[in-house]
């Protein structure tokens, strides 16, 4: 049965020589079950026509519609003229900003800026603006004996932790210091230039 | 007789005349939109194809030699073009989320075979020609629906008239499996 399937549809589809086809034309006529299987696959294939009716107004709107995408394609707008052209010349400068970075001296002139700051400041300068905060003098501090009264006296973001205030405070030291304040800037300046001529540093 | 009208409307097109491309759209749009449709199996996807065949035959006709018939030549590209609408869709198909049916859904609202009986006599044969590779289905729809010799076949579609007989052989089996399964 399968054998005959497929002798017919090898006949259908002519792919049987001139020797083969008049064979089994010859079995077709002498089958009654060749014969009507033959014939129900012919009505099987011609039953299966595909429809062509349909909404002809498709059909007369499609002329009208090619005609309409023919002239935007002729005509593109500027913006889809130059698409590629402006997203090229765009990628090429973000390239090109990459690779060669525009010089600036931001740093070089931050660096010098700050470096003229530090050497034309001068110490009574820094002194007054820097240090004119500490409420404490030196000698107040030695004077209190307990390391937690001192610990009140220093600036909350000294932490000193387990070690002793007082340890580190040598009275001759804060009394030299402390003394500083008496001379006046015409003196101050006689002992530095004498220092200066003893090279001391 | 045909072709001779087809040389003189080229002819004319090729001179100037752009009313003759709108005999071309007229003789050939509705073979175009079925072969398609056939191949494609939806109405979408055919506009699609039938729209693209169109303009590409206005941008390469000034390029047609008339080493074949014009309606050979409309016929090759309708059916390299359905062949890629059909790939174009299997990838698409590949990396959708959404189901099936609510594309079917979507397709058939848009339709333009408004009889219902014809409609659901489309739906079935599409399932069944869905299931057959696309060159097989290119070449039995172009014996059983178009018509076509194996020789005509073969200017468009290129191949040899053995290995059309062949796909016509496993297409056309193909086809009755399918049937008798649905039965």
């Amino acid at each position: 049965m399968k054998r005959n399937n497929d002798q017919i549809l090898k006949y259908l589809a002519d792919m049987m020589n001139e020797t083969e086809k008049a064979e089994f034309e010859t079995l077709a006529q002498s089958s009654v079950e060749i014969r009507n299987t033959l014939t129900s696959v012919k009505d099987y294939i011609f039953s299966i026509q595909y429809p062509t009716e349909a909404d002809d107004r498709y059909f007369v709107n499609l002329l009208p519609k090619i005609r309409e995408r023919l002239e935007k394609q002729k005509n593109p707008s500027v913006l889809k003229k130059f698409y590629y052209f402006t997203s090229t010349v765009s990628a090429g400068i973000v390239a090109l900003l990459f690779l060669f970075k525009p010089v600036t001296n931001f740093d070089q002139n931050y660096k010098q800026l700050a470096s003229e700051v530090a050497q034309n400041i001068s110490d009574q300068e820094v002194s007054q603006k820097y240090f004119a905060d500490l409420e404490t003098d030196p000698l107040s501090l030695l004077s209190h004996e307990e390391d937690e009264d001192i610990n009140t006296l220093l600036p909350s973001e000294i932490d000193l932790g387990d070690i002793s205030a007082s340890n580190l405070l040598k009275e001759s030291v804060v009394d030299e210091y402390s003394g500083i304040h008496n001379f006046s800037d015409n003196e101050l300046e006689k002992i530095a230039n004498s220092l200066n001529s003893l090279n001391v540093k | 007789m045909e072709q001779e009208n087809d040389f003189d409307v080229v002819k004319r097109f090729l001179n100037g005349d752009e009313t003759a491309f709108n005999l071309i759209v007229r003789k050939y749009q509705k073979k175009i939109y079925w072969h398609a449709r056939q191949m494609v199996g939806n109405h979408l996807d055919a506009d699609e194809v039938t729209q693209e065949v169109l303009i590409v035959i206005y941008k390469k006709l000034r390029t047609f030699n008339f080493g074949s018939s014009l309606y050979t030549w409309i016929y090759r590209i309708v059916s390299t073009r359905s062949l890629n609408q059909i790939r174009k869709r299997q990838i698409k198909k590949f990396f959708s989320i959404d189901d099936d049916e609510s594309q079917i859904e979507i397709i058939d609202e848009k339709d333009i075979v408004e009889d219902i009986s014809n409609r659901e006599r489309l739906a079935r044969l599409n399932k069944i020609l869905e299931k057959i590779p696309a060159k097989q289905r290119q070449v039995f729809i172009f014996r059983n629906f178009e018509q076509l010799s194996y020789d005509e076949i073969s200017k468009i579609t290129g191949k040899s008239v053995g290995g059309l007989k062949a796909n016509y052989f496993h297409a056309l089996k193909k086809v009755l499996e399918l049937t008798n399964e649905k039965e």
